[in-house]
Parts: C-alpha cells; sequence; structure tokens
C-alpha cells in the first residue's frame, strides 16, 4: 500500500493531518486564562518601587553618616589658623581685656565688670595659663577676634583675681620669685622605705556566754 | 508621593505594554503551539490545554525574554516539552481522536484516510524526538526548512538532515506495518 509512496505524497499526508485548528473559543479562552494571572514582572516591578526607596533610604543614611563623622573630624581638629587666631591666648578672655600693650590693668574695666560668668576656651586647668597668656605685650587683645571668643565659662572673680596677680607681678608689689625656685620634692628623693613589720593577726576563739540560748542577758 | 506615583504609573504603562505585545503574539501564535501539542496528542482538547499552558508559562516569563523575535521558536519547544510530557504521563491519550471510533455516517474512504492516518501517527510517534519534532514541524509550516531552522534554532542543514532520516524511518514503519 505504502510502496509506492513518495516523499512528496508522505509530507503532504503529514500536512493534511496537521492541519487542524483549534476551536474558535481557543484563543478567548487562553486569554481569560491569562488575564487571571499576575501581571508579568510586577513583582519585579513592585520590589523595584519598594527597593528603590529602600535603596535610597540606605545610601542617604550612609552619606548622613559619613558626613556626620566628616563633620565630626573635622571639629574635634581645629585647624592651625584658628589655633592661632581663635585661641583665647590672644583672643578670647576677658582677663587680658583690662590690660594694654603698655601694661597695666584700666581701672574703668575691672570695678565696671558685671558678676556673670565669662566665659574662655579651654578646660579649667588650662584657664591659669590662657589668661595668662591672654595679655600680649606686643600687640594686646585684638577686637576682630572677639567673634570668635570660646563659650567656656570662667567665674568673674576668678579672672579679677588673676587680673590683679598679673598687675601686681607687673608693677612688682608682687614677687613670685619664690614660687619659681620651688622645686617640687622629687618620688626620687624620698628616703627609702624601711622593712615593713606586719603583726601576725591571731584570732581567739569565742567564748560561749551563760545564759539561756537565744535570751538576751 | 509624587514620585511614587510617577513610579507606579510607569510601572503600570511597561506592564501594559507588556500585555499589549504578548495579545500580538498570541494573535500570530495561538495556532501554530495549538498545532504542535496536536502533533503530539492528537487529542484535540489535550493540545488546546496544553497550549494554554504553554501560553501561561510564556506569559509569566515574557518580560525575561530579551529577543522578542525568538517568542515563536520559544514557544514552540515550551509547547513541544510540555506536550510530549502530557502524552507520557496523561492516560486520557488513549482516548485519542485519531482511534476514536469514527462516526457511523462516515463513507469508506472516509474509513481508509481515517486508517491511513492513524499508520501515520503511529510511524511519527515511532520516531526518535529529534526527528519527530522535525517532521511535525515541517507538516505545521508546508516543508519550509527555513521556518522549522527558525523554530529550533538549528542550521537548516541539519533540518534537511534530519528530515531526510525521518522521511526514511517513516517509510520503513510504514512499509512495515502492510
Amino acid at each position: 500500500m505504502r510502496d509506492d509512496m513518495n516523499g512528496r505524497e508522505l509530507d503532504r499526508e503529514i500536512e493534511r493531518a496537521l492541519a487542524v485548528d483549534p476551536s474558535p473559543e481557543f484563543a478567548a479562552r487562553v486569554r481569560l486564562r491569562i488575564a487571571s494571572e499576575p501581571a508579568p514582572g510586577l513583582w519585579r516591578s513592585a520590589f523595584a518601587l519598594r527597593s528603590q526607596p529602600l535603596w535610597a533610604l540606605c545610601f542617604a543614611g550612609g552619606a548622613v553618616t559619613a558626613l556626620a563623622i566628616a563633620v565630626g573630624v573635622i571639629i574635634s581638629r581645629p585647624a592651625p589658623s584658628a589655633r592661632l587666631k581663635g585661641s583665647p591666648y590672644t583672643s578670647s578672655t576677658n582677663v587680658a581685656r583690662g590690660f594694654q600693650p603698655g601694661g597695666g590693668l584700666q581701672p574703668s574695666d575691672a570695678p565696671t565688670k558685671p558678676e556673670t560668668p565669662t566665659r574662655v576656651e579651654g578646660s579649667p586647668d588650662t584657664r591659669a595659663t590662657n589668661v595668662a597668656r591672654g595679655f600680649q605685650p606686643s600687640g594686646g587683645f585684638q577686637p576682630s577676634d572677639r567673634a570668635r571668643e570660646s563659650e567656656t565659662l570662667l567665674d568673674a572673680r576668678e579672672t579679677r583675681a588673676l587680673q590683679r596677680l598679673i598687675a601686681g607681678v607687673r608693677d612688682g608689689r608682687v614677687d613670685l620669685s619664690p614660687v619659681l625656685d620651688a622645686k617640687a620634692v622629687d618620688a626620687m628623693d624620698l628616703p627609702p622605705v624601711k622593712d615593713l613589720v606586719i603583726v601576725p593577726l591571731t584570732i581567739e576563739p569565742l567564748v560561749p556566754q551563760s545564759g539561756t540560748e537565744g535570751a538576751r542577758p | 508621593m509624587d514620585g511614587l506615583a510617577d513610579r507606579l504609573t510607569g510601572v503600570l504603562g511597561v506592564t501594559g505594554d507588556i500585555e499589549r505585545e504578548f495579545e500580538a503574539r498570541l494573535a500570530e501564535s495561538s495556532t501554530l503551539a495549538f498545532r504542535v501539542a496536536y502533533g503530539v496528542l492528537r487529542h484535540r482538547q489535550d493540545a488546546e490545554d496544553v497550549a494554554q499552558e504553554a501560553f501561561v508559562k510564556a506569559y509569566r516569563s515574557f518580560h525575561q525574554l530579551r529577543d522578542r523575535d525568538r517568542f515563536r521558536a520559544w514557544l514552540v519547544r515550551m509547547t513541544w516539552r510540555l506536550a510530549i510530557d502530557r502524552q507520557r504521563n496523561d492516560r486520557r491519550r488513549l482516548a485519542r481522536e485519531a482511534v476514536a471510533p469514527p462516526p457511523e455516517s462516515a463513507t469508506e474512504d472516509q474509513l481508509v484516510a481515517r486508517e491511513r492516518a492513524d499508520e501515520l501517527w503511529r510511524a511519527i510517534d515511532a520516531l526518535p524526538d529529534k526527528l519527530r519534532v522535525v517532521v511535525v514541524l515541517a507538516g505545521i509550516e508546508e516543508q519550509d526548512l527555513g521556518a522549522v531552522s527558525r523554530l529550533l534554532e538549528i542550521p537548516a542543514g541539519t533540518v534537511k538532515s534530519r528530515l531526510f532520516l525521518a522521511r526514511q524511518r517513516l517509510k520503513e514503519l510504514l512499509c512495515a506495518t502492510t
């Protein structure tokens, strides 16, 4: 039956067998089925919508953190120019205000000073040094630097006392040479410590008290 | 908030574009997918189910398909695999249209033609998968080897040699059954 079938006939027969069309409602069914599907890539888009602000937030947070660190580093490390111009040694101490290059305390300043604390920069340990250095024999206090006065509080009474001390030294009323010549006792100069004698501790046994147990004598 | 609305509008716009493009692909490829599935299953309802499943899978991954010109080849391969899986697993293959009892009103010629078609399909089913898909796609594309080459994404020479081998095997099988 098929012995005489050549390739062409076979191809035509296969084509006829495959020439079947889907039902008319096939495309509609597919569309309906697809319509019930979520939009393609919507989850990705939704993720992108959510992740984009998340990335933006992460980036913004990182940028803010880096900026805060940078600002902190800059603030904690003052510039050399600020150290020279803005330091209390030359400008900010009210202690030095009373002094002029020529020396001496201006009487008009000190009595009229209010009792409110004045502000100088630096720790309390360095206040005296700052006060002393605040006086510049050559240039005195530079008014242009007042704007950069620091905010550290200094008691007005302490200020006046230091001003009087400095004025006294300059006038010769106060002699600081004994203080300058005084030598602190060096630890190496101390006499050697003798051998310590520690009396052994003895613990005496407790003596039972007379009377009824639990009753106060 | 406006930025979010703009982005949402953009996303929905992109989604709408994808849906429109897929609708166009569906319109031009629905018969192809059905015939590929029918070439394996020879059951109209099964073939429609498989083709529909292939379209749904294609729709889900359509946004990942960078080269949209490859959609038909992509769809054909997907449909073929689904149809082969269905043929292997579905018990309904026993109720193929080809082996269904002929209607009482069928003429003798129709009965002979049906018998010949059954023999042919049995021979095609006996082919190796590589030859089988070439024969089916060549029958769908009316022996356009270039079209088959594009659908299978293999060289046209390979399609030609496979089709030659398939015809030889079919002739042998059909002669053996007579």
